[in-house]
């Protein structure tokens, strides 16, 4: 499960925002898939939604501004000194979320897209947190929902 | 938090209130013979059950207890369309035009009730597992550009200050913070709760859904689904397995066999009263993490309805500009 990569500068959350502001300090690229960027989604910018391998927004993260199951998609990069997780699926494998849209609303699914009766955990506008014990690891899609747009 | 797809209007609740079982026992009938036999006993492993419902058809199942501690789809509206007032104002102070996007009001009504997947005889006979209409949407999004216009680097930083998404409403988290700090109120220990649903709250929602999963209850209607669908040609151990198959594609039409299957899965599912019993031992599950945490649950609901009370005052009204440093 432990990959170890270049871990980039301190807090290297690759929440880059559209306007240039790194978040947690300084604006290093990081290594992995789709950094975390922020936006409104309601506009057509499109905040991602950033699964993170470990809890309290550790290790290899995974950002995406669309609604999509998990399956086929892998954390990268290195976040809070930790790359773990680098390199493995993020179905059934995320600990935390946050949320980089300023408008939309991203639910963390058990079940595809699609399903009826799915259940999930929401993360509100420019909301985070871990995922619950029971979601955590059995991760499956996610959609928005908020605004025109989302 | 439940599917998008599953907030439609609630009908039939009426009939369901007939069909409540007042019994320390489960129900595991058959409905179509309108016969009915008791099943439960030693598996039992979690909260004593007292009512177990009979729905005939989808959305018929009352609201799980939990729901009472978090806000509605309408009142997640009414702090969402306060916070756009106020950050309005904050940006406008600062001589930027930017309105926050708040949502169109909602048209339906939430599903509370925390249904097991695929329990709808009519969807199941057209699309199967999948609701094809919702994929969709989903490839609409998918295929749109990202990114066409940017939010300016100046709104953004007056926006959000130096705030991420897990400390926007620190004192220097721009107009958004500050909207938050204001319709939270000043005692609120962590105003970023208001806009979420708390930890708390989900924790027990989802605990007590997948406790109940591997409840010996809901495993004994678990077992009676199985051999239905058995002795249909479908073997599945769950309806969980069922619906996850990875042969069910959400942006591909449905084939011949998901229909069979998802069709096969909803009336093994009625015969056996298998909803019934799963929400009956979420409930119970509930009640009883609810019991066990009410002081905080109170808290939660409470700061709840004054965050509810203020953006109500509040909306619409001139806002001070930002108290942080972050913006501008």
């Amino acid at each position: 499960m432990l990959k170890i990569r270049t871990v980039l500068t301190g807090a290297t959350v690759a929440g880059l925002l559209t306007a240039g502001l790194a978040l947690g300090a300084p604006a290093a690229e990081a290594s992995g898939p789709g950094n975390c960027v922020s936006g409104d989604g309601a506009t057509g910018t499109g905040g991602d939604s950033c699964l993170f391998y470990h809890q309290g927004f550790v290790g290899g993260y995974f950002g995406s501004p669309y609604s999509i199951n998990y399956q086929g998609n892998s954390f990268g990069g290195c976040n809070n000194n930790s790359c773990d997780g680098d390199g493995d699926a993020v179905r059934n494998d995320a600990a935390s979320v946050a949320n980089f849209d300023t408008a939309c609303t991203v639910t963390v699914w058990v079940y595809p897209l699609g399903t009826g009766g799915n259940i999930g955990q929401s993360f509100g506008p420019w909301g985070s947190g871990n995922l619950n014990t029971s979601l955590r690891n059995n991760d499956a899609s996610q959609t928005w929902s908020g605004p025109s747009g989302c | 938090m439940l599917n998008e797809a599953m907030k439609r209007s609630r009908v039939g609740a009426a009939s369901v209130a007939g069909g409540l079982l007042v019994a320390g026992l489960l129900l595991a009938g058959c409905a179509g013979g309108g016969s009915a036999h008791l099943a439960g006993g030693p598996v039992s492993t979690g909260s004593p059950v007292t009512t177990v419902p009979v729905p005939t058809g989808p959305n018929q199942l009352s609201a799980l207890p939990i729901t009472h501690y978090e806000l509605t789809a309408a009142q997640q509206a009414v702090l969402t369309n306060a916070e756009a007032a106020l950050v309005h104002s904050c940006m406008e102070q600062l001589g930027l035009d930017y309105t926050l996007p708040v949502a169109a009001p909602s048209s339906g009504t939430d599903d509370l009730s925390g249904d097991l997947p695929d329990n709808d005889p009519a969807l199941a006979a057209t699309q199967g597992y999948r609701d094809r209409s919702v994929a969709a949407a989903q490839i609409a999004y998918e295929q749109r550009s990202k990114a066409a216009a940017p939010v300016s680097p100046r709104i953004t930083t007056a926006l959000l200050g130096a705030s991420t998404p897990w400390n926007s409403a620190t004192p220097d988290g721009g107009c958004l913070g500050q909207a938050r700090r204001t319709i939270a109120g000043a005692k609120a220990a962590d105003p970023d709760v208001d806009f979420d649903t708390p930890q708390l709250v989900t924790n027990i929602q989802l605990n007590s859904y997948f406790a109940a999963l591997a409840d010996g209850r809901v495993k004994d209607v678990f077992g009676a689904w199985s051999a239905c669908m058995k002795a249909r040609g479908f073997d599945y151990p769950s309806p969980v397995a069922a619906v996850d198959d990875p042969r069910w594609k959400a942006l591909q039409p449905a084939t011949a066999l998901e229909i069979r299957t998802a069709t096969a899965d909803v009336s093994c599912k009625y015969q056996h009263n298998v909803d019934g019993v799963f929400h009956a031992v979420q409930v119970a599950d509930e009640n009883t993490a609810i019991d066990a945490n009410l002081g905080a649950l109170q808290q939660i609901r409470a700061g709840l309805d004054s965050a509810l009370a203020t953006a109500t005052r509040i909306e619409g009204q001139p806002a001070p500009g930002p108290s942080g440093g972050g913006a501008g």
